[in-house]
Protein backbone atom coordinates (compact mmCIF):
# COMPACT_ATOMS: atom_id res chain seq x y z
CA UNK A 1 0.00 0.00 0.00
CA UNK A 2 1.04 3.42 -0.61
CA UNK A 3 2.32 5.08 2.68
CA UNK A 4 0.18 8.15 1.90
CA UNK A 5 -2.65 5.76 1.84
CA UNK A 6 -1.86 4.13 5.68
CA UNK A 7 -4.52 3.85 7.42
CA UNK A 8 -5.19 1.99 10.92
CA UNK A 9 -6.70 -1.58 9.78
CA UNK A 10 -8.92 -0.82 12.36
CA UNK A 11 -10.30 2.20 11.58
CA UNK A 12 -10.32 0.93 7.85
CA UNK A 13 -13.23 -1.48 8.75
CA UNK A 14 -15.34 0.84 10.23
CA UNK A 15 -15.43 3.13 7.42
CA UNK A 16 -16.01 0.51 5.43
CA UNK A 17 -18.88 0.14 7.15
CA UNK A 18 -19.86 3.58 5.58
CA UNK A 19 -19.64 2.62 2.20
CA UNK A 20 -22.78 0.50 2.10
CA UNK A 21 -24.99 2.63 1.00
CA UNK A 22 -28.70 1.84 0.53
CA UNK A 23 -30.45 2.39 -3.06
CA UNK A 24 -31.19 5.63 -4.21
CA UNK A 25 -34.97 5.48 -4.80
CA UNK A 26 -35.79 5.74 -8.64
CA UNK A 27 -38.77 8.52 -8.42
CA UNK A 28 -36.75 10.48 -6.48
CA UNK A 29 -33.73 10.27 -9.17
CA UNK A 30 -36.63 10.98 -11.73
CA UNK A 31 -37.81 13.81 -9.32
CA UNK A 32 -34.63 15.65 -9.14
CA UNK A 33 -33.81 14.90 -12.68
CA UNK A 34 -36.68 16.49 -14.60
CA UNK A 35 -36.62 19.28 -11.95
CA UNK A 36 -32.69 20.20 -13.15
CA UNK A 37 -33.16 19.76 -16.47
CA UNK A 38 -36.54 22.38 -16.37
CA UNK A 39 -33.94 24.82 -14.65
CA UNK A 40 -31.58 24.46 -17.09
CA UNK A 41 -34.78 25.05 -19.80
CA UNK A 42 -35.66 28.49 -18.03
CA UNK A 43 -32.13 29.63 -18.22
CA UNK A 44 -32.04 28.81 -21.56
CA UNK A 45 -34.38 31.00 -22.44
CA UNK A 46 -33.07 33.66 -20.61
CA UNK A 47 -29.58 32.92 -22.45
CA UNK A 48 -29.05 35.83 -24.95
CA UNK A 49 -26.44 34.04 -26.50
CA UNK A 50 -23.04 31.93 -26.16
CA UNK A 51 -20.86 34.63 -24.37
CA UNK A 52 -17.84 34.15 -27.44
CA UNK A 53 -20.82 35.48 -29.91
CA UNK A 54 -21.61 38.35 -27.34
CA UNK A 55 -19.73 41.58 -28.72
CA UNK A 56 -17.98 42.10 -25.18
CA UNK A 57 -14.77 42.99 -23.76
CA UNK A 58 -12.36 44.87 -26.16
CA UNK A 59 -10.84 43.89 -29.32
CA UNK A 60 -8.71 45.30 -31.10
CA UNK A 61 -10.32 46.55 -34.20
CA UNK A 62 -13.50 49.01 -32.08
CA UNK A 63 -11.59 48.97 -29.00
CA UNK A 64 -14.41 48.70 -26.92
CA UNK A 65 -18.08 46.71 -26.77
CA UNK A 66 -20.24 50.42 -27.23
CA UNK A 67 -18.10 51.10 -30.35
CA UNK A 68 -18.82 47.77 -31.50
CA UNK A 69 -22.83 47.64 -30.94
CA UNK A 70 -22.55 51.71 -32.52
CA UNK A 71 -21.27 49.41 -35.79
CA UNK A 72 -23.16 46.30 -35.24
CA UNK A 73 -26.74 48.85 -35.39
CA UNK A 74 -25.06 50.73 -38.22
CA UNK A 75 -24.95 47.95 -40.24
CA UNK A 76 -28.22 46.33 -39.37
CA UNK A 77 -29.91 49.77 -40.28
CA UNK A 78 -28.19 49.67 -43.27
CA UNK A 79 -28.96 46.47 -44.32
CA UNK A 80 -32.38 47.31 -43.78
CA UNK A 81 -32.39 50.61 -45.42
CA UNK A 82 -30.53 48.41 -48.16
CA UNK A 83 -33.08 45.98 -48.15
CA UNK A 84 -36.46 47.40 -47.32
CA UNK A 85 -39.96 46.24 -47.51
CA UNK A 86 -40.52 42.72 -45.95
CA UNK A 87 -37.71 41.64 -43.79
CA UNK A 88 -37.21 45.38 -41.77
CA UNK A 89 -41.23 45.44 -41.54
CA UNK A 90 -40.86 41.99 -40.03
CA UNK A 91 -38.19 43.26 -37.80
CA UNK A 92 -39.99 46.46 -36.89
CA UNK A 93 -42.71 44.79 -35.74
CA UNK A 94 -41.12 42.80 -33.29
CA UNK A 95 -41.96 45.38 -30.90
CA UNK A 96 -45.80 46.06 -31.87
CA UNK A 97 -48.21 45.97 -29.19
CA UNK A 98 -51.76 44.64 -30.39
CA UNK A 99 -53.18 48.06 -30.70
CA UNK A 100 -50.70 48.62 -33.45
CA UNK A 101 -50.81 47.38 -37.31
CA UNK A 102 -47.73 45.72 -37.31
CA UNK A 103 -48.94 43.87 -34.10
CA UNK A 104 -50.36 41.17 -36.90
CA UNK A 105 -46.92 41.00 -38.61
CA UNK A 106 -45.48 40.10 -35.09
CA UNK A 107 -48.01 37.23 -34.66
CA UNK A 108 -47.47 35.81 -38.19
CA UNK A 109 -43.89 35.99 -38.19
CA UNK A 110 -43.96 33.98 -34.64
CA UNK A 111 -46.37 31.21 -36.47
CA UNK A 112 -43.73 30.87 -38.64
CA UNK A 113 -41.34 30.52 -36.66
CA UNK A 114 -43.00 28.19 -34.94
CA UNK A 115 -43.98 26.58 -38.13
CA UNK A 116 -40.52 25.60 -39.26
CA UNK A 117 -39.09 24.12 -36.27
CA UNK A 118 -39.65 20.49 -35.74
CA UNK A 119 -38.13 19.96 -32.07
CA UNK A 120 -40.73 19.24 -29.69
CA UNK A 121 -38.54 20.61 -26.85
CA UNK A 122 -37.49 23.72 -28.82
CA UNK A 123 -41.17 24.35 -29.64
CA UNK A 124 -41.85 24.39 -26.24
CA UNK A 125 -39.47 27.12 -25.25
CA UNK A 126 -40.58 29.34 -28.04
CA UNK A 127 -44.56 28.27 -26.82
CA UNK A 128 -43.24 29.68 -23.38
CA UNK A 129 -41.82 32.77 -25.10
CA UNK A 130 -44.59 33.52 -26.99
CA UNK A 131 -46.82 33.15 -23.39
CA UNK A 132 -44.47 35.70 -21.63
CA UNK A 133 -44.67 37.82 -24.60
CA UNK A 134 -48.64 37.96 -24.56
CA UNK A 135 -48.53 38.32 -20.71
CA UNK A 136 -46.52 41.31 -20.93
CA UNK A 137 -48.29 43.02 -23.91
CA UNK A 138 -51.68 42.80 -21.85
CA UNK A 139 -49.43 44.38 -18.88
CA UNK A 140 -48.17 47.37 -20.93
CA UNK A 141 -52.13 47.76 -22.46
CA UNK A 142 -53.32 47.75 -18.97
CA UNK A 143 -50.74 50.23 -17.61
CA UNK A 144 -52.16 52.59 -20.53
CA UNK A 145 -56.02 52.27 -18.67
CA UNK A 146 -56.45 50.06 -22.70
CA UNK A 147 -58.39 47.13 -21.99
CA UNK A 148 -56.19 43.82 -23.83
CA UNK A 149 -57.96 43.12 -27.02
CA UNK A 150 -59.77 39.51 -27.13
CA UNK A 151 -57.76 37.94 -29.48
CA UNK A 152 -54.60 39.08 -27.51
CA UNK A 153 -55.95 36.37 -24.53
CA UNK A 154 -57.26 33.82 -26.94
CA UNK A 155 -53.74 33.95 -28.18
CA UNK A 156 -52.26 33.92 -24.85
CA UNK A 157 -54.40 30.59 -23.90
CA UNK A 158 -53.55 28.93 -27.00
CA UNK A 159 -50.01 28.90 -26.62
CA UNK A 160 -50.05 27.29 -23.40
CA UNK A 161 -52.80 24.47 -24.71
CA UNK A 162 -50.20 24.06 -27.42
CA UNK A 163 -47.02 23.61 -25.24
CA UNK A 164 -49.23 21.09 -22.87
CA UNK A 165 -50.07 19.33 -26.10
CA UNK A 166 -46.83 19.08 -27.35
CA UNK A 167 -45.82 18.04 -23.74
CA UNK A 168 -48.35 15.38 -24.00
CA UNK A 169 -46.94 13.86 -27.04
CA UNK A 170 -43.47 13.85 -25.55
CA UNK A 171 -42.48 9.60 -23.91
CA UNK A 172 -42.60 9.08 -20.42
CA UNK A 173 -38.74 10.41 -19.50
CA UNK A 174 -38.90 13.86 -21.85
CA UNK A 175 -42.62 14.53 -20.27
CA UNK A 176 -42.15 15.60 -17.19
CA UNK A 177 -39.19 18.12 -17.52
CA UNK A 178 -41.36 19.99 -20.31
CA UNK A 179 -43.81 19.95 -17.90
CA UNK A 180 -41.75 21.49 -14.82
CA UNK A 181 -40.77 23.93 -17.61
CA UNK A 182 -44.77 25.21 -17.98
CA UNK A 183 -45.61 24.68 -14.56
CA UNK A 184 -42.78 27.05 -13.94
CA UNK A 185 -43.27 29.27 -16.56
CA UNK A 186 -46.96 29.53 -15.56
CA UNK A 187 -46.41 30.37 -11.61
CA UNK A 188 -44.08 33.14 -12.80
CA UNK A 189 -46.77 34.46 -14.56
CA UNK A 190 -48.90 34.23 -12.29
CA UNK A 191 -47.13 35.85 -9.60
CA UNK A 192 -46.58 38.62 -12.13
CA UNK A 193 -50.12 38.99 -12.84
CA UNK A 194 -50.47 39.23 -8.67
CA UNK A 195 -48.16 41.68 -8.84
CA UNK A 196 -49.98 43.85 -11.05
CA UNK A 197 -52.92 43.48 -9.66
CA UNK A 198 -51.47 44.35 -6.09
CA UNK A 199 -50.25 47.66 -7.80
CA UNK A 200 -54.05 48.81 -8.46
CA UNK A 201 -54.04 49.03 -12.28
CA UNK A 202 -57.81 50.25 -13.13
CA UNK A 203 -60.04 48.95 -14.88
CA UNK A 204 -58.49 45.36 -15.45
CA UNK A 205 -59.81 43.13 -12.50
CA UNK A 206 -61.97 41.20 -14.74
CA UNK A 207 -58.51 40.48 -17.34
CA UNK A 208 -56.56 39.75 -14.27
CA UNK A 209 -59.24 36.99 -12.60
CA UNK A 210 -59.42 35.48 -16.03
CA UNK A 211 -55.79 35.72 -16.25
CA UNK A 212 -54.90 33.76 -13.04
CA UNK A 213 -57.78 31.21 -12.99
CA UNK A 214 -56.46 30.24 -16.54
CA UNK A 215 -52.74 29.91 -15.09
CA UNK A 216 -54.65 28.33 -11.68
CA UNK A 217 -56.15 25.64 -14.23
CA UNK A 218 -53.43 25.21 -16.50
CA UNK A 219 -50.93 24.38 -13.21
CA UNK A 220 -53.31 21.69 -12.25
CA UNK A 221 -53.55 20.32 -15.70
CA UNK A 222 -49.35 19.84 -15.33
CA UNK A 223 -50.13 18.78 -11.68
CA UNK A 224 -51.61 15.86 -12.81
CA UNK A 225 -49.06 14.87 -15.72
CA UNK A 226 -46.50 14.55 -13.16
CA UNK A 227 -48.82 12.04 -11.07
CA UNK A 228 -50.45 10.31 -13.87
CA UNK A 229 -49.11 11.04 -17.45
CA UNK A 230 -51.80 8.34 -18.80
CA UNK A 231 -54.43 10.60 -17.57
CA UNK A 232 -52.89 13.83 -18.46
CA UNK A 233 -52.69 12.26 -22.10
CA UNK A 234 -56.27 11.69 -22.12
CA UNK A 235 -57.51 14.88 -20.66
CA UNK A 236 -55.30 16.51 -23.35
CA UNK A 237 -56.49 14.76 -26.14
CA UNK A 238 -60.22 15.29 -25.44
CA UNK A 239 -59.47 19.11 -24.87
CA UNK A 240 -58.27 19.21 -28.21
CA UNK A 241 -61.42 16.73 -30.03
CA UNK A 242 -63.75 19.48 -28.45
CA UNK A 243 -61.83 22.25 -29.04
CA UNK A 244 -60.53 21.83 -32.73
CA UNK A 245 -63.02 19.96 -34.57
CA UNK A 246 -62.79 19.03 -38.09
CA UNK A 247 -59.65 17.28 -38.36
CA UNK A 248 -59.61 13.21 -39.07
CA UNK A 249 -60.44 10.71 -36.46
CA UNK A 250 -61.92 6.99 -36.13
CA UNK A 251 -65.12 7.08 -37.35
CA UNK A 252 -67.74 5.58 -34.46
CA UNK A 253 -71.73 6.38 -33.63
CA UNK A 254 -74.61 4.88 -34.66
CA UNK A 255 -75.51 4.01 -38.36
CA UNK A 256 -78.69 5.08 -39.55
CA UNK A 257 -81.93 3.65 -40.60
CA UNK A 258 -83.34 4.30 -44.23
CA UNK A 259 -85.24 7.18 -44.90
CA UNK A 260 -84.21 9.18 -41.93
CA UNK A 261 -83.82 12.48 -40.78
CA UNK A 262 -81.04 13.00 -39.36
CA UNK A 263 -80.58 12.96 -35.47
CA UNK A 264 -79.48 15.99 -32.62
CA UNK A 265 -75.79 17.73 -32.52
CA UNK A 266 -74.31 15.65 -31.13
CA UNK A 267 -73.93 12.69 -33.09
CA UNK A 268 -76.35 10.60 -32.01
CA UNK A 269 -79.67 10.43 -34.43
CA UNK A 270 -82.87 10.73 -32.72
CA UNK A 271 -83.78 7.71 -34.80
CA UNK A 272 -85.16 4.59 -32.82
CA UNK A 273 -84.15 2.23 -36.10
CA UNK A 274 -80.55 3.90 -35.87
CA UNK A 275 -78.21 0.92 -34.69
CA UNK A 276 -76.43 2.50 -32.17
CA UNK A 277 -72.16 2.39 -31.86
CA UNK A 278 -69.92 1.54 -34.60
CA UNK A 279 -71.65 -0.31 -37.79
CA UNK A 280 -72.95 1.83 -40.68
CA UNK A 281 -76.08 2.75 -41.30
CA UNK A 282 -78.48 2.25 -44.42
CA UNK A 283 -78.91 4.61 -47.21
CA UNK A 284 -81.73 7.40 -47.89
CA UNK A 285 -80.83 9.38 -44.76
CA UNK A 286 -80.18 13.26 -44.78
CA UNK A 287 -77.83 14.63 -42.48
CA UNK A 288 -78.97 17.80 -40.81
CA UNK A 289 -76.39 21.15 -40.81
CA UNK A 290 -74.23 19.61 -37.89
CA UNK A 291 -73.50 16.85 -39.69
CA UNK A 292 -75.09 14.85 -37.61
CA UNK A 293 -77.67 12.49 -39.67
CA UNK A 294 -77.73 10.42 -42.44
CA UNK A 295 -79.08 10.50 -45.97
CA UNK A 296 -79.66 7.82 -48.83
CA UNK A 297 -76.52 9.56 -50.50
CA UNK A 298 -74.57 8.16 -47.62
CA UNK A 299 -71.52 11.52 -47.65
CA UNK A 300 -69.89 12.26 -44.95
CA UNK A 301 -69.21 15.13 -43.68
CA UNK A 302 -66.47 17.15 -42.39
CA UNK A 303 -65.28 15.80 -38.71
CA UNK A 304 -68.43 13.16 -39.77
CA UNK A 305 -68.29 10.69 -36.67
CA UNK A 306 -70.26 7.90 -38.38
CA UNK A 307 -70.22 5.39 -41.23
CA UNK A 308 -72.32 6.17 -44.02
CA UNK A 309 -74.99 4.02 -45.27
CA UNK A 310 -74.83 1.28 -47.76
CA UNK A 311 -75.48 1.63 -51.27
CA UNK A 312 -75.18 5.42 -51.43
CA UNK A 313 -72.77 7.74 -52.43
CA UNK A 314 -70.94 8.31 -49.64
CA UNK A 315 -68.20 10.83 -49.38
CA UNK A 316 -65.77 11.40 -46.41
CA UNK A 317 -64.98 14.95 -44.98
CA UNK A 318 -62.53 16.75 -43.87
CA UNK A 319 -61.28 15.25 -40.96
CA UNK A 320 -64.16 13.06 -40.85
CA UNK A 321 -64.45 10.49 -38.31
CA UNK A 322 -66.17 7.92 -39.86
CA UNK A 323 -65.87 5.58 -42.87
CA UNK A 324 -67.84 6.19 -46.10
CA UNK A 325 -70.28 3.89 -47.30
CA UNK A 326 -69.96 0.89 -49.50
CA UNK A 327 -70.33 1.42 -52.80
CA UNK A 328 -70.35 5.12 -52.80
CA UNK A 329 -67.69 7.85 -53.85
CA UNK A 330 -65.89 9.34 -51.55
CA UNK A 331 -66.12 13.67 -51.27
CA UNK A 332 -65.15 15.61 -49.02
CA UNK A 333 -68.06 17.23 -46.52
CA UNK A 334 -67.32 19.39 -43.35
CA UNK A 335 -68.53 18.72 -39.91
CA UNK A 336 -70.24 16.24 -39.54
CA UNK A 337 -70.69 13.85 -36.87
CA UNK A 338 -72.39 10.34 -38.45
CA UNK A 339 -71.37 9.84 -41.92
CA UNK A 340 -74.89 7.46 -43.07
CA UNK A 341 -76.40 9.84 -45.81
CA UNK A 342 -74.99 13.29 -47.75
CA UNK A 343 -73.89 15.28 -44.70
CA UNK A 344 -74.04 18.68 -45.00
CA UNK A 345 -71.25 21.06 -43.50
CA UNK A 346 -71.17 21.34 -39.65
CA UNK A 347 -68.95 22.17 -37.36
CA UNK A 348 -69.00 19.80 -34.56
CA UNK A 349 -66.85 17.34 -35.77
CA UNK A 350 -64.24 16.02 -33.34
CA UNK A 351 -60.58 15.97 -34.23
CA UNK A 352 -57.08 16.37 -33.36
CA UNK A 353 -55.83 19.62 -32.65
CA UNK A 354 -53.60 21.16 -34.60
CA UNK A 355 -49.97 21.70 -33.57
CA UNK A 356 -48.95 24.30 -35.88
CA UNK A 357 -50.45 27.74 -36.00
CA UNK B 1 -18.75 13.55 -24.48
CA UNK B 2 -15.04 14.48 -24.66
CA UNK B 3 -13.41 16.39 -21.79
CA UNK B 4 -14.97 18.61 -19.11
CA UNK B 5 -14.27 21.40 -20.86
CA UNK B 6 -16.28 20.88 -23.95
CA UNK B 7 -18.98 19.89 -21.59
CA UNK B 8 -19.20 22.61 -20.03
CA UNK B 9 -19.57 24.71 -22.72
CA UNK B 10 -22.12 23.63 -24.03
CA UNK B 11 -23.72 23.14 -20.34
CA UNK B 12 -22.97 27.36 -20.42
CA UNK B 13 -25.64 27.69 -23.46
CA UNK B 14 -28.15 25.24 -20.81
CA UNK B 15 -28.02 22.50 -23.70
CA UNK B 16 -30.55 20.00 -22.72
CA UNK B 17 -28.28 16.90 -23.83
CA UNK B 18 -25.42 18.21 -21.97
CA UNK B 19 -27.13 18.66 -18.68
CA UNK B 20 -28.97 15.36 -18.68
CA UNK B 21 -25.49 13.76 -19.32
CA UNK B 22 -23.68 16.04 -16.59
CA UNK B 23 -26.52 14.76 -14.17
CA UNK B 24 -26.91 11.23 -15.39
CA UNK B 25 -22.93 11.43 -14.49
CA UNK B 26 -22.15 13.04 -11.21
CA UNK B 27 -25.51 12.90 -9.03
CA UNK B 28 -25.33 8.95 -8.23
CA UNK B 29 -21.64 9.68 -7.00
CA UNK B 30 -22.79 12.94 -5.37
CA UNK B 31 -25.77 11.36 -3.57
CA UNK B 32 -23.62 8.69 -2.28
CA UNK B 33 -21.30 11.44 -0.64
CA UNK B 34 -24.04 12.85 0.73
CA UNK B 35 -25.79 10.29 2.12
CA UNK B 36 -22.43 8.84 3.73
CA UNK B 37 -22.20 12.38 5.57
CA UNK B 38 -25.70 12.91 6.14
CA UNK B 39 -27.28 9.45 6.94
CA UNK B 40 -30.84 10.80 5.61
CA UNK B 41 -31.69 9.93 2.36
CA UNK B 42 -34.24 13.34 2.08
CA UNK B 43 -31.42 15.38 3.48
CA UNK B 44 -29.08 13.43 0.96
CA UNK B 45 -31.59 14.27 -2.20
CA UNK B 46 -31.51 17.88 -1.02
CA UNK B 47 -27.90 18.10 -1.40
CA UNK B 48 -27.74 17.19 -4.47
CA UNK B 49 -30.81 18.71 -5.86
CA UNK B 50 -29.31 22.02 -4.26
CA UNK B 51 -25.64 21.59 -5.64
CA UNK B 52 -27.01 21.05 -9.16
CA UNK B 53 -29.42 24.10 -8.44
CA UNK B 54 -25.89 26.46 -7.49
CA UNK B 55 -24.07 25.11 -10.89
CA UNK B 56 -26.94 25.93 -13.28
CA UNK B 57 -27.14 29.48 -10.92
CA UNK B 58 -23.19 29.92 -11.33
CA UNK B 59 -23.31 28.87 -14.94
CA UNK B 60 -25.81 31.79 -15.84
CA UNK B 61 -24.04 33.90 -13.81
CA UNK B 62 -21.20 33.28 -16.40
CA UNK B 63 -19.27 31.85 -13.39
CA UNK B 64 -18.37 27.95 -12.35
CA UNK B 65 -15.51 26.22 -13.49
CA UNK B 66 -13.75 25.94 -16.94
CA UNK B 67 -12.31 22.07 -15.93
CA UNK B 68 -12.87 19.52 -13.57
CA UNK B 69 -16.63 19.60 -12.61
CA UNK B 70 -16.74 16.64 -11.16
CA UNK B 71 -14.58 18.42 -8.39
CA UNK B 72 -16.11 21.52 -8.68
CA UNK B 73 -19.64 20.25 -8.01
CA UNK B 74 -17.97 17.64 -5.21
CA UNK B 75 -16.79 21.73 -3.62
CA UNK B 76 -20.57 22.90 -3.51
CA UNK B 77 -21.93 19.54 -2.02
CA UNK B 78 -19.49 19.62 0.95
CA UNK B 79 -20.21 23.93 1.42
CA UNK B 80 -23.78 22.60 1.70
CA UNK B 81 -23.41 20.48 4.03
CA UNK B 82 -21.00 22.20 6.23
CA UNK B 83 -23.80 24.71 6.09
CA UNK B 84 -26.34 22.29 7.06
CA UNK B 85 -24.22 21.01 10.36
CA UNK B 86 -23.97 25.36 11.13
CA UNK B 87 -27.38 25.79 10.90
CA UNK B 88 -28.01 22.42 13.03
CA UNK B 89 -25.81 21.00 14.88
CA UNK B 90 -25.39 17.17 15.36
CA UNK B 91 -26.89 15.79 18.46
CA UNK B 92 -24.36 14.60 21.20
CA UNK B 93 -26.48 11.35 22.35
CA UNK B 94 -26.82 8.57 19.52
CA UNK B 95 -29.90 7.34 19.04
CA UNK B 96 -29.97 3.51 19.60
CA UNK B 97 -33.34 3.07 18.87
CA UNK B 98 -34.06 2.32 15.13
CA UNK B 99 -36.59 0.09 13.98
CA UNK B 100 -35.17 -3.16 12.78
CA UNK B 101 -36.49 -4.36 9.28
CA UNK B 102 -35.58 -7.18 7.43
CA UNK B 103 -35.08 -11.40 8.84
CA UNK B 104 -31.87 -9.52 10.56
CA UNK B 105 -33.41 -6.86 12.65
CA UNK B 106 -30.26 -6.97 15.30
CA UNK B 107 -27.44 -7.08 12.72
CA UNK B 108 -29.46 -4.39 10.91
CA UNK B 109 -29.61 -2.21 13.96
CA UNK B 110 -26.36 -2.86 15.10
CA UNK B 111 -25.18 -2.17 11.69
CA UNK B 112 -27.27 1.20 11.96
CA UNK B 113 -25.48 2.15 15.37
CA UNK B 114 -22.38 1.98 14.02
CA UNK B 115 -22.56 3.81 10.67
CA UNK B 116 -24.21 6.65 12.82
CA UNK B 117 -21.25 6.24 15.23
CA UNK B 118 -18.45 6.75 12.69
CA UNK B 119 -20.47 9.45 11.10
CA UNK B 120 -20.91 11.43 14.49
CA UNK B 121 -17.06 11.25 14.58
CA UNK B 122 -16.72 12.39 10.88
CA UNK B 123 -18.82 15.84 12.07
CA UNK B 124 -16.34 16.06 14.60
CA UNK B 125 -13.74 16.83 12.15
CA UNK B 126 -13.36 20.09 10.23
CA UNK B 127 -15.35 20.06 6.76
CA UNK B 128 -12.20 19.74 4.51
CA UNK B 129 -10.48 16.76 7.08
CA UNK B 130 -14.42 14.98 6.09
CA UNK B 131 -14.05 15.91 2.69
CA UNK B 132 -10.58 14.07 2.23
CA UNK B 133 -11.65 10.92 4.32
CA UNK B 134 -15.18 10.43 2.57
CA UNK B 135 -13.28 11.25 -1.03
CA UNK B 136 -10.54 9.18 -0.37
CA UNK B 137 -11.32 6.18 1.74
CA UNK B 138 -14.70 5.50 0.63
CA UNK B 139 -14.78 7.08 -2.83
CA UNK B 140 -11.18 6.06 -3.92
CA UNK B 141 -10.21 9.33 -4.97
CA UNK B 142 -6.33 10.72 -5.65
CA UNK B 143 -4.64 13.12 -3.54
CA UNK B 144 -4.17 15.49 -7.04
CA UNK B 145 -8.29 15.08 -7.42
CA UNK B 146 -9.20 15.88 -3.80
CA UNK B 147 -7.04 18.85 -4.19
CA UNK B 148 -9.07 20.12 -6.97
CA UNK B 149 -12.33 19.54 -5.10
CA UNK B 150 -10.34 21.43 -1.55
CA UNK B 151 -9.01 23.87 -3.87
CA UNK B 152 -5.73 23.51 -2.03
CA UNK B 153 -2.35 21.92 -2.73
CA UNK B 154 -1.82 18.22 -2.82
CA UNK B 155 0.60 18.71 0.22
CA UNK B 156 -2.29 20.11 2.22
CA UNK B 157 -4.33 17.16 1.72
CA UNK B 158 -1.85 14.84 2.92
CA UNK B 159 -1.60 16.89 5.67
CA UNK B 160 -5.72 17.19 6.26
CA UNK B 161 -5.77 13.55 5.53
CA UNK B 162 -3.03 12.68 8.53
CA UNK B 163 -4.65 14.97 10.72
CA UNK B 164 -8.32 13.42 9.74
CA UNK B 165 -7.04 10.10 10.72
CA UNK B 166 -5.54 10.81 13.77
CA UNK B 167 -9.11 12.37 14.80
CA UNK B 168 -11.17 9.99 13.87
CA UNK B 169 -8.41 7.37 15.74
CA UNK B 170 -9.23 9.09 18.45
CA UNK B 171 -12.73 9.60 18.32
CA UNK B 172 -13.74 5.68 17.45
CA UNK B 173 -10.98 3.84 18.60
CA UNK B 174 -8.60 5.26 21.48
CA UNK B 175 -11.96 6.39 23.51
CA UNK B 176 -13.24 2.44 23.07
CA UNK B 177 -9.93 1.14 24.66
CA UNK B 178 -10.13 4.11 27.28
Amino acid sequence: MNPENHIDPRLAAMLEELKDVSPRNPKAVARGRAYFLAQGATMRQAVSGREHQRPIGWNTLFRKERRLMNAFVSVILSLVLLLGGGAGTVYAAQDAMPTNLLYGIKTFSEDVRLWFNHDPQIEIDMLLQMFQTRVEEITALTAMDINPPAHVIERLNLHIEQALHVAANMNDSAMPSALLQIRTTLQTQEQAIIRLKVQGLSGTAQVFLHLRTMCENHIRLVELGLTDPQGFRHIIREENQDEFPGTPGPGYGPGPSPSETPGNENGHGDDTHNGEGMGPGNGNQTPDDQGLGPVDTSTPGNGGMGPSGTGGTSQPGNGGMGPSGTGGTPQPGSGGMESSGTPTPGSHGSGNKQDKP
Amino acid sequence: MSSDAELLQRARSFEHQALAFIYDSFSPGLYRYAIRLLGDTFLAEDCVAETFKRFLQALQARKGPNDYLQAYLYRIAHNWIADHYRRQPPQDELDESHPARGENPEKLVSHHIQQEQIRYALQKLTPNQQQVIVLKFLENWTNEDIARALNKPVGAVKSLQHRALAGLKRFLIDKDLA
